[in-house]
């Protein structure tokens, strides 16, 4: 086997930290305060209706302690998600995606694309009215290490996932799979069905999520 | 005996030995009484009671004659079940078809089974047969698991299937893979003899036999009440036996209770380990490790090298003594890719443990590693989550009962917290080389975990506030069976450690598993 050992600059390698991280979409600030809005609405018809259906008018303090924590949970709410947005953001690298988030926590997460097993791209209800997507990518490492990026205007959802997908292990295997047929397509076509038919059951089976075991270490 | 693997027919379909009748309903049993026991006493209590409640045996008869009802008809259904199952391979696949009402067909591919593992109970330790249980690469498929066949033709299966798995492989790539699979020709790392066997028991955490055994006494007094008739519900039961035996006698009842106390719950961990762990062979096989151990039901695990993603191995100041660690081996399961698999070998020495380590990670002895510390504002916060708020809820307690002792025990809480968190963050080491990271923490015993950096699939900072104001951060390496944290770094490491393990992943082009 060949053995290669280049020393390497620790310096010199891509460096997480530096450069700007994309934002979200502007409409989403607007997505999550409708939808926190719909939430404390709820809540607060929730509050009402005890009001009118319940005794809880004959505890007047119990009543406006349940107001109170209300106005500060919606408020709390409303700022998290204000510095929440200007926090959260992405960073699409060539061989990986950087992801951060959190207010109270601040994370910050990178995937790198020959480890994804799959992406998703969806839109819920608010989203939808914006025309905003979200980005799903998952990998073996568990949900908490999966990452969910909201808030991505037009296509740009499904384009950083083709890009993503393209990039996977799956796809450079594909690639050295079509290298190889080119081979016998020259010399005898019935052999290159046969391989042909091989490979592409290959790659639907690797494409249901089955994993590719045979190669040894030793 | 002509031992020609050849000898089975195996596309005929076939049934399972009869014994898998039994263990049918055995198992059919276990899941009503796990599910309804709470019904099941009441019926046991109400044919036993020798009081006879009257307002509730006009019930009895009712629910007994429902017992015997569920028990009849699970019984008919175990036999038809066994009837209805066949086995069978074909243009490999292992096949298996079951089901009265709802006919069911599942096809297996050997090149998707992963390993074929046998289990024993005692009912098939008795007649000789084995439960076979095929792990599969279908990302949403149940493990697949044939009851009761004879030992034997289990074999002979799991041969056939590995050594046609094994000529497709190579088929496929240019590896030398021997044509025939050599499933026993394993090393043998190590055997759990008797006196090994006494050194993991006793060095078990015995706070688990101390749960059983709390659970076990609030069940005694509750029906051990009855035989003291003048206890008032609600009285300090130990004020009661102090008054009643006067206060020497409750001294040394005490010690008696608490001596009594510790010894069973060595007592419990040993019986357990006994029962788990009873003759464990771990063992070096082609593909990896094998663990069979078990002193009714045995227990057999495997573990594919590549499918080895931590190697974790811990010890106590009781293991210390004796020189035994815990070993475990964290695999990525490819029945369901998030649920992850461990297979652990209590009691290995050190020798078992460097074998181990040398082939999951070949180079590491190679390496030269730098030792790093984590940060000690760590002491900090733990003694202000950990230390302060349950103190402040002793203090408060202390100021509602008015009590100086109660008050001294929050500051003592708070004194241990910082003592054991000095002790946390001086234990706490990660050692980094090109292609791994081993990491050391513990508070009592050390706990090791190895990782090599091309296992990673993601890599993860996270800061808290105060992290932020003081530019720390923990760092978290996520893999396909399980995650590595790092607490309390300084940010500017974190990212240099972030960027380098990036680099490594996809430089890489070795497959994780």
């Amino acid at each position: 086997m060949l053995f290669e050992n280049h020393e390497i600059d620790i310096d010199s390698l891509p460096k997480v930290e530096s450069g700007e991280f994309t934002k979200l979409d502007s409409n989403y600030l607007v997505v999550r305060y409708i939808g926190s809005f719909i939430f404390f609405l709820i809540v607060g018809f929730v509050i009402i209706g005890a009001y009118l259906l319940t005794d809880i008018s004959d505890t007047p303090k119990l009543f406006w302690g349940l107001v109170g924590f209300w106005i500060l949970w919606a408020l709390t709410s409303f700022i998290l998600t204000t510095m929440g947005y200007k926090i959260r953001g992405y960073r699409l690298r060539d061989k990986d995606l950087i992801h951060r988030k959190g207010v109270i926590f601040k994370t910050v997460t990178t995937i790198p694309f020959n480890r994804v097993q799959h992406c998703e791209v969806s839109q819920g209800l608010i989203q939808r009215m914006f025309d905003l997507h979200t980005l799903q990518i998952f990998t073996a490492g568990g949900s908490n290490s999966d990452l969910a990026i909201p808030g991505l205007k037009d296509d740009t959802a499904q384009r950083i996932k083709e890009f993503i997908i393209n990039k996977t292990d799956l796809a450079i295997e594909n690639e050295v799979n079509e290298v190889i047929e080119e081979g016998p397509t020259e010399t005898e076509t019935l052999e290159v069905d046969e391989i042909n038919t091989t490979d592409i059951e290959d790659i639907v089976e690797k494409q249901n999520g089955i994993i590719d075991n045979s190669k040894s270490d030793f | 005996m002509d031992n020609h693997p050849h000898q089975y027919n195996f596309s005929t379909p076939k049934r399972q030995s009869p014994i898998a009748i039994f263990l049918i309903i055995q198992k059919l049993i276990e899941q009503i009484v796990r599910q309804f026991w709470p019904i099941l006493l009441v019926v046991i209590l109400n044919n036993f009671d020798f009081q006879a409640k009257s307002s509730t045996s006009a019930e009895d008869p009712y629910l007994t004659k429902i017992l015997f009802f569920v028990g009849g008809l699970s019984a008919i259904g175990s036999i038809i079940a066994y009837f209805k199952f066949y086995y069978y391979i074909k243009d490999d696949e292992l096949i298996i078809e079951k089901g009265l009402l709802k006919k069911t067909k599942i096809n297996i591919p050997f090149d998707r089974i992963q390993t074929i593992n046998f289990e024993q109970n005692l009912i098939h330790q008795a007649f000789n047969v084995v439960s076979l249980e095929v792990d599969s690469a279908g990302s949403n498929q149940k493990e697949i698991s044939i009851q009761a066949i004879k030992r034997e033709q289990a074999e002979a299966i799991r041969s056939f299937i590995m050594s046609e798995k094994a000529k497709t492989q190579t088929a496929e790539s240019e590896e030398v893979v021997p044509a025939t699979y050599e499933e026993e020709k394993s090393d043998l790392l190590m055997e759990l003899t008797t006196t090994d066997l006494l050194k993991v028991g006793i060095s078990q955490n015995h706070f688990r036999g101390l749960g059983i055994i709390f659970g076990f006494s609030f069940w005694i007094w509750q029906s051990v009440e009855d035989f003291f008739p003048d206890y008032r519900p609600g009285e300090n039961p130990l004020e009661y036996v102090e008054k009643d035996l006067g206060l020497g006698t409750v001294i040394s009842l005490w010690t008696y209770l608490i001596l009594a106390l510790i010894l069973f719950s060595i007592l419990i961990s040993l019986v357990m380990t006994v029962f788990q762990h009873f003759g464990l062979k771990f063992s070096r096989t082609k593909i990896g490790f094998k663990v069979v151990s078990g002193l009714f039901t045995k227990r057999e695990a495997s573990a594919n090298i590549n499918k080895i993603q931590l190697v974790r191995w811990e010890d106590s100041i009781l293991k210390r003594i004796f020189g035994i660690f815990r070993l475990s081996l964290f695999q990525a399961s490819s029945a369901a890719i998030n649920t992850s698999q461990a297979i652990s070998v209590p009691g290995c020495y050190e020798t078992q443990i460097n074998t181990v380590r040398n082939t999951y990670f070949p180079d590491e002895k190679y390496l030269n590693y730098t030792t790093h510390p984590i940060s000690s504002l760590v002491i900090n916060r733990r003694v202000l989550y950990l230390g302060g708020i349950p103190a402040l809820i002793i203090l408060l307690n202390a100021y509602l009962q008015s009590s100086i002792f109660i008050a001294a025990g929050a500051i003592l809480w708070i004194a241990l917290i910082f003592f054991t968190s000095r002790i946390y963050h001086k234990n706490w080491k990660y050692h980094l080389n090109e292609e791994g990271i081993l990491t050391e923490n513990g508070i009592l015993g050390t706990h090791f975990t190895l990782l090599k950096w091309y296992k990673i699939q993601a890599v993860k900072t996270r800061q808290s506030y105060y992290q932020r104001k003081n530019k720390l951060a923990d760092l978290y390496f996520y893999t396909a069976a399980g995650t590595v944290r790092i607490p309390y770094i300084s940010l500017e490491r974190a990212q240099e450690i972030t960027n380098y393990v990036l680099y490594k992943v996809e430089v890489d082009r070795r497959s994780w598993m």
